[in-house]
């Protein structure tokens, strides 16, 4: 009601320079500051973790069993005597892979779906979009638990189920956007203007919606890392000795009165992690939203 | 209504359906032989005892027959025997389910009881500390994994006190899974309910009741509370079901004896029609629980209440 | 004039680091007398209201100047002290009959809280006080609708709900924020007279806040006319209209077009030789719901029209008349059930892949809403060269896109701009050039006016009238709007629940009307002239399925 009252555009707006401002947009908030440079750090981590790293993360007896963190150990040693800091900057190597491939394969089965469907209507819109709400009715750890149950224990597999998993989330976000958009009259213009199907899919769609999944894929990445972490700390998952973080989390258990550290370590990084993507998908949100800018 | 709700059963029934024959189909998905992959890493499993499971589960049979008498056996109320043991899966479900109900359950009681009221709180003071406090809070809560927090809890109520007991089955024993599991879905309804109540709040019945000069504290509680419940119960249903699927991590951690730790075994010995079994069971929950809810979604809502 | 209910002086808003919204407003409204707030978008209208009454967020909007409300200092007053005022001393009437309802309360609860919050009264007695003002605004059976939703009422209906729970309490003053903006004409006429009539059975005061100059010259004693936050001139309505002082106003007064303009010239017939648009029997059914067991609406019910070339043939009709359906059925974003179309001469319903496409190079789309109808990424050059591209004349698009934005009156350096760099009007200037790319031989535009200010609307209808007479273009131009069609068409059709109920050339259907729901719509109309107020008006008739054209005279066929 406001917003018309206030708000007449005027012509005299210069051109914006998007990319710049977005950036600018996102860091200014004090969350997506916070969430872009953990984002920064772990991909340098993960890309440097060798030469990061002091020691091999599967090295046993690197030191003596349970060495006492912030001494000759930066975090400390294992019941085998490994590195745990080696260990928490390999396992960022993990992290960022396996979220990575798991969004990857979510994203873009999912967002085909999500555009599909609301391209289509119709019975494939409803056989599309009935199948997600399906699955997506039994949510992540659930599909992603027969996933691995299908193909088994093991860490490639369950990035699969991850990937999998995530699909129908990515579908329904992509749908329901696009469905906005394809219900606006700038789509009806295109289409009575002669436009085919890619030209409608691929030209006007695809990016408007884009925005939104970018706000998802971001949020998306949290789910992919508590997902897998999940099914390693439920040994379906990373296997010894790979030195993922859920699947410490979970071999510190028998440890946790003698080296609490163990288990406090890879569990903050998840947690970390997690949160920095979390707000950096409300910081993306916040700076992407039409209705918060101009 | 009865139509709104027949809808949704007769929904309900389609899902628990297309599960029946996804869990037939399943084995076949596995690349390679199933029963041979299944057993990849056992060893001493000769070839004739590889023959004679798949007998015994029938893959040996055109596919639509495994189906049809898959569908048979589950109508008389058979889902099997475990191939590890040959227990009744029927029955081995029946004793373990009602565990892993009244943990998900009192873990929602958790959820809501802590996050609708903090939500609310925090949209009403909207922009102010209360509010920024709360939601920090409420981030923080959402991305501590719930398996970091059970091991925090069984760390500390083990090590520095012993207020509740860390396993076992008693009421008391409850207490730490529940919370595990509630706290983080109560740090993800806060932020629903703050984000519908903002929503709500922004909605123009909102400036009429102001207009009819009635009290903030009537407005919120009347016109604001009421509208907003609406998406919270849509979203409380999804939370639920994410319980369940955190229920499994959580019971494996508090050696809590429900169907989630039955599930792992199963998954890691690769018991197939346990897992079967367990699929279509959590179907039936997850069904179940979305229709409970779409009753109390049509009760607060008189659109689809009062739809002819 | 009697001593002054309401008095504004000097009144300021101001948002953020944003210029002020309002700019020193003053103003007075007497006991019993109405006062119309006037202007376009942007004029501060609706923030000089919400101000007054306190509703606007506190912490954006920074308040200055003085409002005395029968001795109170509405700005200075506390919260709480301003809180009893609203409801009990000033009701308020909003723009959204849907949205300022809330759905999930009873209509009787929403109407009853006000009582219990300001007179204290019982729930018996509030819910018989709520009865009989529902009953006074016309509604029937009003015991029964104290129980039902705000869903399950008309959209006329849920407008006079919110008009009699602001009147239930007796209020001196009623503030309406575009009270009629969102319903069709013929309810619009029916809401305006039922606030005249109430305001003036109890003596209550009047301040409307509107952008419609018919709404104005229909309701009020008096006008303010304001602009970009500041007061133009202020006048009793007669002097107003009759000779307004200031040069905006005058300018405002002329852009607002009349029914009863017959100013135009009247052009050579020009129904002749084989139509470039035919509509031949086309019927569409839209099911609501899943399961095929929603509501079933005949959207369009054997409807056969003709459009001839270089001829502007208007579709007129209320919401729900099926006008709009049959401008989408023209290019095709919707499938007729049965039926065909016609474009120049081929039938547009059965083509498909390549010759589809040429065949929509000839028939083109305007939309109503110009923020919406362009794709907020694509720059104007893209948009307008899009047709071409689809056709795959991508040389020389760019050459024609610039060639079509000075045809449209925009400067072909703007070419590289994004839609949110335009204004409104711009907008839809670009929308216009977009269809006029592939140069086709007719135009539908879908209400392409009503979304603008009456300044820019006047200047899109002229555009639009000199580009179909220059290019010998045919427009099939749909509105709700008999004043604006008077303006531009050559022919009117009057469209009511999917059907044709009457055809003919503008004069004659819109002088001569035979088709008794033509003349109530006709007479429905709000009219820009305060002398014309209080003038008999026809219901509109009961909604029975209109029969067969007939030929009453030459070229005007009625329903019977």
């Amino acid at each position: 009601m406001m917003a018309v009252e206030a708000a007449e555009p005027t012509v005299e707006v210069a051109a914006e320079p998007r990319r710049r401002s977005l950036l600018r947009r996102i860091v200014r908030q004090p969350g997506g500051a916070f969430g872009l440079a953990v984002l920064v750090l772990l991909i340098l981590v993960a890309v440097f973790a060798d030469v990061i790293a002091p020691y091999s993360p599967t090295k046993i007896g690197a030191g003596p069993r349970f060495a006492d963190p912030f001494g000759a150990y930066l975090l400390g040693t294992d019941d085998l005597g490994r590195d745990l800091f080696s260990r928490i900057v390999h396992g960022a190597r993990l992290t960022v892979l396996v979220a990575g491939v798991a969004v990857f394969i979510s994203m873009s089965i999912g967002v085909l779906i999500g555009l599909v469907a609301a391209y289509a209507r119709g019975i494939v819109e409803m056989l599309l979009m009935r199948t997600a709400d399906v699955i997506f009715s039994f949510t992540e750890t659930l599909i992603a638990l027969a996933c691995v149950a299908i193909l088994g224990p093991s860490l490639e597999n369950a990035v699969i189920a991850v990937g999998i998993a995530g699909i129908p989330y990515y579908a329904r976000t992509t749908y329901a956007a696009a469905l906005v958009e394809t219900g606006k009259p700038y789509f009806e213009g295109a289409a009575a203007s002669g436009a085919g199907v890619f030209r409608l899919i691929f030209v006007h769609l695809l990016p408007n919606v884009l925005p939104t999944i970018i706000v998802v894929a971001t949020l998306g990445v949290s789910m992919a890392i508590l997902a897998a972490a999940a099914l390693s700390f439920l040994g379906l998952g990373a296997q010894p000795p790979d030195p993922e973080w859920g699947k410490m989390l979970s071999d510190a258990r028998d440890f946790f009165n003698r080296a609490p550290w163990l288990m406090f370590v890879p569990g903050a990084c998840i947690a970390v992690t997690v949160l920095a993507f979390n707000l950096l998908g409300d910081a993306l949100r916040e700076a992407l939203d039409p209705r918060a800018r101009r | 209504m009865a139509r709104f709700l027949l809808q949704r059963i007769i929904t309900g029934l389609v899902t628990i359906f297309v599960t029946t024959i996804a869990v037939t189909f399943l084995i076949h998905l596995v690349p390679g032989d199933p029963v041979r992959t299944m057993y990849a890493q056992s060893q001493g499993t000769t070839p004739e005892q590889i023959e004679e499971i798949r007998q015994r589960l029938g893959l040996d049979r055109p596919i639509l027959e495994q189906y049809g008498a898959f569908m048979g056996r589950l109508f008389q109320g058979d889902l099997g025997q475990t191939i590890r043991g040959q227990q009744d899966v029927l029955s081995i479900l029946v004793e373990r389910i009602p565990n892993t109900l009244v943990l998900a359950v009192a873990a929602m009681l958790v959820a809501l009881v802590v996050g609708v009221p903090i939500g609310f709180f925090a949209a009403a003071r909207r922009g102010r500390l209360a509010d920024t406090g709360l939601m920090a809070l409420a981030t923080t809560g959402v991305a501590i994994p719930h398996f970091w927090l059970g091991l925090l809890f069984l760390t500390w109520f083990t090590v520095d006190n012993r207020w509740f007991p860390v396993t076992g089955s008693g009421p008391l024993s409850l207490v730490l899974p529940a919370l595990t599991l509630g706290l983080a879905s109560a740090a993800v309804i806060a932020r629903m309910t703050r984000a519908a109540m903002i929503d709500v709040l922004s909605q123009d019945f909102v400036r009429t009741a102001e207009a009819k000069g009635l009290r903030r504290g009537v407005i919120l509680r009347r016109h604001v509370l009421r509208a907003g419940l609406v998406p919270v119960v849509t979203m409380s249903g999804l939370q639920f079901a994410a319980m369940m699927g955190g229920a499994i991590v959580v019971e494996n951690i508090f050696a809590w004896n429900g169907v989630g730790r039955l599930a792992i075994d199963a998954i890691l010995q690769r018991d197939y029609p346990l897992i079967q079994g367990f699929i279509l069971s959590f179907a039936v929950i997850v069904v179940t629980v979305s229709i409970l809810l779409d009753v109390v979604y049509a009760f607060l809502d008189p659109r689809i209440r009062r739809a002819a | 004039m009697s001593e002054a209910l309401l008095s504004v002086r000097n009144l300021g808003v101001a948002y953020g680091g944003a210029g002020r919204a309002v700019d020193g407003v003053s103003f007075d409204v007497a006991r019993g007398e109405a006062v119309a707030l006037v202007g376009e978008s942007g004029s501060g209208k609706t923030a000089t209201a919400l101000a007054l009454m306190g509703l606007l967020p506190p912490r954006t909007a920074r308040v200055s100047g003085s409002v005395l409300f029968e001795g109170h200092g509405l700005l200075s007053a506390a919260p709480d002290a301003i809180r009893r005022l609203r409801g009990a001393r000033i009701g308020m009437v909003f723009q959204e009959p849907m949205t300022s309802l809330n759905p999930v309360l009873t209509i009787g609860r929403q109407m009853t809280e006000g009582l219990f919050v300001h007179r204290g009264l019982t729930r018996r007695a509030a819910e018989a006080r709520a009865a009989a003002m529902l009953e006074r605004v016309g509604l029937s059976e009003p015991v029964q609708r104290l129980r039902q939703y705000p869903h399950e009422l008309s959209g006329g209906m849920r407008q006079r709900t919110m008009i009699a729970m602001a009147m239930v309490l007796e209020p001196a003053l009623l503030v309406a924020d575009e009270p009629t903006t969102a319903l069709d004409v013929s309810i619009q006429a029916q809401v305006l007279a039922l606030m005249a009539e109430l305001t003036r059975e109890f003596g209550t005061s009047l301040l409307l806040i509107t952008h419609d100059m018919g709404v104005v010259a229909e309701t009020a004693d008096r006008v303010v006319v304001l602009r970009h936050g500041k007061v133009v001139e202020e006048a009793p309505a007669r002097t107003l209209f009759r000779a307004p002082q200031a040069r905006y106003t005058a300018d405002l007064l002329a852009a607002v077009p009349r029914i009863d303009d017959r100013s135009r010239a009247r052009r050579a017939d020009l129904v002749a030789g084989q139509p470039i648009l035919r509509f031949d029997a086309v019927s569409k059914v839209f099911r609501g719901g899943s399961f095929g067991g929603g509501r079933r609406v005949q959207a369009l019910d054997q409807v056969s029209l003709d459009v001839h070339a270089g001829e502007v043939v208007a579709l007129v009709g209320e919401s729900g008349s099926g006008k709009s359906t049959l401008g989408r059925v023209a290019v095709r974003l919707t499938r007729p059930d049965s039926g065909s179309v016609f474009v120049a001469g081929g039938d547009f319903t059965q083509l498909r892949g390549r010759a589809l496409r040429e065949a929509r190079a000839g028939i083109q789309m305007i939309f109503q809403d110009p923020f919406a109808s362009l794709d907020p990424l694509r720059t104007a050059g893209q948009t307008i060269a899009e047709p071409l591209v689809v056709l795959g004349r991508r040389a020389g698009a760019r050459d024609r896109a610039a060639e079509l934005m000075e045809r449209v009156g925009l400067s072909r350096s703007m070419l590289d701009r994004k839609p949110h760099q335009f204004s409104g009007g711009q907008r839809q200037r670009l929308a216009i050039a977009r269809a006029l790319a592939t140069g086709p031989a007719i135009v539908i535009a879908d209400e392409p006016t009503s979304a603008l200010d009456v300044s820019v609307q006047a200047q899109v209808l002229d555009l639009l009238a000199a580009l179909q007479r220059d290019g010998g273009l045919a427009l099939l131009f749909i509105s709700h709007d008999l004043a604006v069609v008077r303006r531009i068409a050559d022919r009117v059709a009057v469209m009511r629940n999917g059907r044709i109920v009457e055809v003919g050339r503008a004069d004659d259907v819109l002088d001569r009307p035979a088709h008794p729901y033509t003349r109530a719509l006709i007479d429905a109309a709000p009219m820009p002239d305060p002398e014309r107020r209080g003038r008999v008006r026809l219901p509109i008739p009961p909604a029975a399925r209109p029969g067969p054209l007939h030929e009453i005279a030459p070229k005007h066929w009625v329903a019977t």
